[in-house]
């Protein structure tokens, strides 16, 4: 199970360059791309995902080589855009039918049990007489998973699924996505970091349509170990702080006080104290470097 | 707020590319049609006396009607697209949060959309001046121009349509939040213009029709359809009256629409629209607990055969087609468009002059003209909606993601449109049986309905739909897709214009220009089957070449740059695919090129050169025998639709001189050969005309034998040259049989005065009375019929022979029937008592108006052997043929051939103002067996006079005897606005009767003529006028050359007129004199319930028409008059309660006049010529009504 990315270029006809020269492998597992808005995510993931070309640059799964024979991909791919809609008027359950056809599923028994199979899996069973264009944002994006099953992928693709989802939408969906990605490839893209912490065997990010850092979350925290440091500012001392250290990120406390997090080798000031790596820092040093 | 809104949306619009797109389509078309009238395409420079001008008002308003519906279909692209961007792009939800007052919103949309359209519009002007300028224009064409035309144009009718069907679409889309609701007002607005175009039949109800005619077209035509040349080229259009009434009326609709729509429009942001069935409220509660278990998913089969492909491609199709049958627009269009076509079936108006029984081909055939139209705008449209349809429901990147094949994607939308044509063509079959049923007729075509629905109209629905595919994929905006399939639709037949003639290069365009395919219940579909299925496969296969480009082409995922398609499209061109594509090619090509050859080959058959490098005015008045013996053997082949015949001729010299030359003319179209049995020479030989010379000339009152042989050229796949039909053949000589002499033009009829041709009947111009024989045979099942008595039948090699000879005189011109025929027989007794066979040879399932004809046919004999002479046959016989040789009857020696119309025409006198004319039909053809067959014109200018101004007299006067007065004046009527809508068309000068050739002009001798011998029988006196005919028919009665004149009849009943009546006389047969009658004002004053005295003010105005209907008041050049001098009786009526309460002819000798009469009843109606006896310019205004 290898996804192999290379020399992967695109740019729009408005100019903006949205894919620089990407090279990338992936392996079985949950794969997270992590990024900004607007880093060439989404156009990264929908050319993998054959909905888009790209101007110069290959893309093998496998053995697919999926740029030149789109079909074959497709027929293992499952994927989810950051938005979708659906027809009006029409239930769940005809929907992922009319899936299930366009699939290959061709067979009408074949056809229910496995709608049946994947509505229940989502949780949608009690709901599936229901037009899915009047279902709830969290409901929708299980029903997305559930038309993504139905040819029972081995590459899975999902844009930044949890935006907007609450607390119990987000974890049922990530479990439902850590299923998968138990014996598939599973590429997702977010920018909530918690996300890649919980789920991720590998992670990427990326900037400016460029890979900034390629490792796997785990080995990607032990380099910064002992390299995190922290410190309590005022909000006046804020400014000369981001002058003089590596500032990753701040935060407020409860007295109106600032949190910094700094990135260094050897602690920056005597009033620092080391502190624990998160993933977070990992993100922003990469960021950082790039600028 | 209202002009920042107001002006975003114009500059909005003035972005689009699609604005300036319409724009110079309106103007490109503008120039194009009026480059059309300019003469900028024709040849050769207009030499017609009296030209209808390009530049005059009624043009101008003609060359805007053409484009009415094409600005209406913007309508809801414009207005529709103004509101409803809000709700596609969902922007109205936060739009709609904003502070702006409703009024100023609602407004400023519309407004902007109307200024949009107003300046789109201009363009269609903008282009018509341009066309005048346009190299190649004929300046006598032209006229001037005058901004006024166009400022009436617009602001009368353009602006004002605009602004009220803007109004109803606007609203229409601004409350159901669908821009398709606004294409469905659109198509219900000519839906209702079509009715009631159809219901205008005649004078009688126009003026309320009129009002509600969306376009205002109707009521223009009100004051407009009498207009000869010279008033089209010189008046204003009349804003008047019902016109204004009308434009009124549609506005005040549109305005009134307007205001409930805004106080029903609101900023909330669900739907108000009318909804059949309310979704029952339920709660959708989320679990929000539970976890995953492991995924074990089942295993299914999945299967990207070809063949499982096919299958999802007819189940997708499926889910579209659903899609469909749902949506609002297809129910509302399906349900306007059913009612249509019920409503054109039903025949209000018919097409032909003559309503017909509901058969199964006239069910078919009227749809056709609009319910076609209809199925391919559904068909632009939802080829759209459902390629747009993923795109817009944001669900494209699901679909683009999954393993479907591209094809099937592309086709599955192809396959739901055909399902979608297929339900609509069923109801044109579901109407029809409707109407039969409703109307009792019950002779159902199970098979013809589905073969025309489903084989014939499909293919050429399909072929549309392949095109429809490619443009709304090609074009990511379904309306611009929309406009420009349907621009493409109409403007296909009218690339011949552009120089592209051959219609291999015509999308889905029949054979030729002209091509009908007409179904006849003896013949059926006939010899154009063939090339019609030959070009719809033709098409049909290019249409898949189409489809392929579309797939080729298709949006599959986000990016629908130009270049990402490219890159696809080289992707998609693969082998397998590349291999498909080369075979549609090359068949596509193939076929085209066979269909070629085919044509070619034709063309050499059938045009004949006839320029002769020899002294026509020579050869014309060269002395020939004259033939005096027809013998004939005609052998038919109706399955191979040709024929064979061996003939003989006896040619005497009927002249005091020796005739050393024998000039022979054979038929085009036909292969001939021939044999003398005297020896001569040639001298001259081209093709259809041989000059032989004599080597012993032949001598007064000697003989000679020709011998001939004829058949038809041979017939090629897509072309039949022979007049045989595989069922109800009609051949006459005429078609075939070689002539002595020559004419140089036999449809040219020599002028009144030119003393030679008074030697030649009209009928044929070689022979004068001659004996006939003929054999004919046909097909076992079939029977065959000549003139003549039958005299022997036989079969042999199973083929029927039938021998006809004649005893009496007959004329050279005869016919051959042959066909599966059923007889319905009478008898009649002549004058002497002698039994008079009468036979109908009809179409065995054609029994429906046998009774009728029968009567017509004893009716017409009746009237002529009373009052004229005996009839000098002892059989007659009425033969159907069918109705793709034509819609017409003839009259030859005892025979009738007579088209199938006839025979499935729908005579219901159940109605008031009801009309028996296939009663009258009858009797006027076997009419012809005494005027045109015993009194017989020469062949000269205003022979039809005697032939079908009498005939016609006798129709009415038959309808006159066994109906009544009312249902002539139905007739009459008829003829006087047929003979006016006729003349108005004309620009050359109209000749009188005694002297009109009848050539293009046939409403002189049919319509006037018998309006003027009806009338003079009226003023004379029946019995009078008809003696006075009796004694012209003893004087002429089958006398040989030099044959009779319409002058010499003319003159022979002026003699016998009284001199008071004379100038009537002279007015009706010798000049071209028309009236121009009213009743200015009338008062009636009660004097006792049973004394009234009725005060009649009256206008009597006659004149001479002149060039192009120009009105001449003076034969002596004086201008300033008014009328000719008045010596005239005229009738004048008084009415009460539908009843005629006084008539009498009163003398007139001035303008104005006036007259009192008194009644014994209450009047309430007062006319000046109330039966329509005069040819008067303007019936409306003949009748007045009293308060």
């Amino acid at each position: 199970m290898k996804l192999t990315i290379s020399n992967l270029s695109k740019t729009y006809p408005n100019g903006v360059m949205a894919i620089n020269n990407l090279d990338l492998q992936i392996g079985a597992g949950m794969f997270a791309l992590l990024g900004p808005n607007g880093a060439g995510k989404s156009s990264l993931m929908r050319t993998i995902a054959t909905l888009q070309r790209p101007d110069s640059g290959s893309i093998y799964f496998n053995d697919i080589d999926v740029l030149s024979n789109p079909t074959s991909l497709r027929k293992v791919l499952g994927y989810l855009p950051q938005e979708f809609g659906v027809y009006p008027k029409i239930s769940a359950e005809s929907l992922l039918d009319y899936f299930a056809i366009i699939k290959g599923i061709s067979s009408k028994k074949d056809r229910k049990t496995i709608v049946q199979e994947v509505l229940e899996l989502t949780n949608l069973f009690d709901a599936r007489k229901k037009a899915v264009h009047g279902y709830s944002g969290g409901m929708k994006q299980r029903f997305g998973i559930a038309q993504m099953l139905l040819n029972n992928p081995n590459l899975i693709i999902v844009d930044e699924p949890t935006a907007g989802l609450d607390p119990a939408e987000r974890s049922r969906f990530l479990n439902i996505l850590r299923e998968i990605g138990a014996s598939n490839t599973v590429i997702f893209s977010t920018h909530i970091v918690e996300d890649v912490k919980e789920l991720c065997t590998d992670m990427a990010i990326v900037n400016g349509g460029r890979v900034l850092k390629h490792q796997t979350p785990n080995a990607s925290l032990r380099e910064i170990e002992h390299h995190i440091w922290t410190k309590t500012v005022t909000h006046s001392q804020l400014e000369v702080s981001e002058l003089n250290y590596s500032v990753l990120s701040s935060s407020y406390n409860q007295d109106n006080t600032i949190n910094i997090r700094v990135y260094a080798e050897d602690i920056p000031g005597e009033d620092f104290t080391r502190t624990q790596p998160q993933l977070d820092d990992v993100y922003f040093i990469a960021l950082k470097k790039d600028h | 707020m209202f002009t920042s809104i107001f002006f975003f949306e114009i500059k909005y619009w003035l972005k689009q590319p699609s604005t300036y797109v319409f724009m110079i389509i309106m103007t490109l078309l503008g120039t194009g049609v009026m480059a059309g009238y300019a003469g900028v395409f024709d040849d050769a420079v207009s030499t017609q006396p009296i030209p209808k001008l390009a530049n005059s008002a009624i043009n101008i308003h003609r060359i805007f009607s053409v484009f009415k519906e094409l600005l209406l279909i913007l309508l809801p692209i414009v207005f529709g697209q103004t509101i409803y961007r809000d709700f596609s792009s969902g922007v109205h939800s936060v739009f709609y949060s904003y502070p702006f007052l409703k009024v100023n919103f609602y407004l400023a949309k519309f407004l902007s959309a109307f200024a949009i359209m107003v300046l789109v519009s201009l363009f269609l002007g903008v282009g018509c001046v341009l066309g005048t300028f346009l190299p190649g224009v004929d300046a006598n064409l032209l006229g001037s121009f005058s901004l006024t035309t166009y400022g009436v144009e617009y602001l009368v009718f353009v602006w004002p349509n605009i602004l009220a069907f803007g109004m109803m679409i606007f609203v229409s889309v601004a409350l159901s939040r669908n821009i398709y609701s606004g294409f469905v007002v659109a198509i219900g607005i000519v839906v209702t213009q079509q009715i009631l175009g159809r219901l205008f039949v005649s004078t009688d109800n126009m003026t309320l029709f009129s009002l509600f005619d969306p376009f205002g077209a109707v009521p223009l035509q009100y004051y407009t359809y009498l207009w000869t040349v010279t008033e089209q080229n010189t008046l204003n259009l009349p804003v008047t009256g019902l016109v204004l009434y009308n434009r009124l009326i549609w506005l005040a609709i549109g305005v009134v629409i307007f205001i409930i729509g805004y106080t029903q429009f609101s900023f909330t942001q669900t739907v108000r629209f009318f909804r059949w069935s309310r979704a029952k409220a339920t709660k959708v509660i989320k679990n929000n607990f539970g976890s995953v278990t492991k995924i074990y998913l089942p295993t299914v089969h999945y299967d990207f055969s070809f063949f499982a492909q096919l299958k999802s491609c007819w189940l997708m199709s499926d889910a579209d087609f659903k899609y469909i049958i749902k949506s609002g627009p297809f129910r509302v269009i399906l349900v306007i468009g059913f009612i249509s076509v019920l409503f054109t079936l039903s025949q209000m108006n018919p097409q032909y002059a003559t309503k017909l029984l509901p058969v199964t081909w006239l069910m078919l055939l009227f749809p056709v003209f609009f319910f076609l139209m209809v199925v391919n705008l559904l068909t632009f449209l939802y080829a759209g909606m459902l390629i747009q349809r993923a795109r817009a429901a944001k669900m494209d990147q699901l679909l683009g993601s999954s393993p479907v094949g591209d094809w099937v994607l592309v086709v599955s939308k192809f396959f739901a449109l055909v399902k979608m044509q297929v339900v609509l063509l069923a109801l044109v079959g579901m109407a029809g049986l409707i109407v039969q049923t409703v109307n009792g007729f019950f002779d159902y075509n199970f098979g013809h309905y589905l073969f025309h629905l489903f084989v014939l109209n499909l293919l050429g629905c399909v072929i549309w739909a392949c095109l429809a595919i490619l443009m709304q994929t090609l074009f990511t905006n379904a309306y611009l897709g929309l406009f420009l399939l349907i621009l493409g639709a109409v403007g296909l037949s009218e690339l011949q214009m552009l120089g592209i003639e051959n219609t291999l290069f015509r999308y889905n365009q029949n054979p030729d220009p002209d091509f009908i395919l007409s179904y006849s219940d003896m013949g059926g579909y006939g010899a154009g089957l063939l090339p019609f299925l030959a070009f719809k496969i033709y098409w049909l296969i290019g249409g898949l070449i189409l489809l392929f480009i579309s797939w080729l082409f298709w949006i599959r995922g986000v990016d629908t740059a130009i270049k990402t398609r490219l890159s696809f499209a080289r992707l998609r061109m693969k082998r397998p695919a590349l291999t498909l594509f080369s075979i549609l090619l090359l068949t596509f090509i193939s076929l085209g090129v066979t269909i070629h050859y085919f044509d070619d080959q034709n063309e050499g058959a059938s045009t004949l050169e006839t320029d002769h490098d020899i002294n026509v005015d020579l050869l014309e008045a060269a002395l020939q025998p004259r033939v005096t013996d027809v013998k004939l053997q005609m052998d038919i082949y109706p399955k191979t639709r040709s024929f064979e015949a061996q003939g003989q001729y006896i040619l005497i010299n009927k002249t005091d001189r020796s005739l050393d030359s024998l000039i022979v003319s054979l038929k085009s179209g036909v292969i001939s050969s021939y044999w003398l049995n005297v020896d001569f020479q040639s001298l001259y030989n081209k093709r259809d005309l041989d000059i032989l010379e004599l080597l012993i000339p032949l001598a007064p009152g000697d003989s000679l034998i020709m011998d001939f042989n004829v058949k038809n050229i041979p017939n090629t796949v897509f072309q039949k040259n022979s007049p045989i039909e595989e069922n109800g053949t009609f051949l006459t000589s005429h078609m075939f049989a070689p002539t002595i002499g020559y004419r140089s033009d036999q449809f040219d009829i020599a002028d009144a005065s030119d003393s030679s041709a008074l030697q030649h009947m009209y009928r044929s111009s070689d022979a004068d009375f001659i004996n006939f024989e003929a054999v004919v045979s046909t097909s076992s099942d079939q029977t065959a019929i000549a003139p003549g008595y039958l005299e022997k039948q036989w079969t042999m090699e199973d083929r029927n022979y039938f021998k006809y000879v004649s005893d009496s005189k007959v004329t050279n011109d005869y016919v051959f029937n042959s066909g599966v025929y059923d007889l319905y027989t009478d008898v009649w007794r002549n004058t002497t008592g002698e039994a008079v066979d009468l036979t109908i040879y009809h179409h065995p399932a054609h029994t429906y108006n046998l009774e009728r004809m029968m009567n017509g046919l004893k009716a017409g004999l009746d009237y002529n052997s009373k009052y004229f002479a005996p009839y000098q046959h002892r059989q007659a016989r009425i033969i159907e043929f069918s109705r793709s040789l034509g819609n017409y009857g003839q009259s030859y020696a005892n025979t009738l051939p007579l088209s199938e119309m006839s025979f499935v025409a729908d005579i219901d006198l159940s109605n008031e103002g009801s009309l028996d004319k296939l009663f009258g039909g009858i009797a006027h053809e076997i009419a012809h067996q005494w005027w045109g067959h015993q009194a017989i014109p020469a062949g000269v200018a205003g022979y039809a006079m005697i032939t079908e101004s009498m005939s016609e007299y006798v129709a009415l006067k038959v309808i006159e005897h066994e109906y009544g007065k009312d249902m002539v004046r139905v007739y009459t009527k008829l003829s006087l606005e047929k003979y006016l809508k006729e003349r108005g068309r004309k620009t050359e000068q109209e000749n009188p009767l005694v002297s009109n050739s009848g050539q293009d002009e046939a409403h002189v001798p049919y319509e006037k003529g018998s309006l003027a011998m009806y009338m003079l029988s009226g003023y004379l006196g029946e019995d009078n006028f008809n003696a006075i005919i009796r004694d012209y028919l003893s004087q002429v009665r089958f006398t040989d050359a030099p044959y009779t004149t319409a002058e010499e009849m003319a003159n022979f009943i002026i003699d016998r007129t009284p001199d008071s009546l004379k100038y009537l006389v002279n007015d009706v047969f010798k000049t071209v004199t028309l009236y121009d009658n009213k009743v200015d004002q009338v008062d009636v004053k009660f004097i006792n319930p049973n004394e009234y005295h009725i005060k009649i003010k009256l206008d009597i105005r006659k004149f001479r028409s002149g060039e192009s209907g120009i009105r001449i008041y003076s034969d002596h050049g004086d201008t300033n008059a008014i009328s000719l001098p008045l010596k005239d009786y005229l009738e004048v009526g008084v009415f009460a309660n539908g009843q005629e309460i006084y008539l009498k002819k009163h003398l007139f000798q001035a303008v104005k006049s006036e007259l009192v009469i008194v009644t014994n009843q209450k009047p309430d109606k007062v006319a000046i010529d109330p039966y329509y006896k005069l040819i008067d310019t303007d019936l409306k205004d003949n009748y007045m009504s009293i308060q």
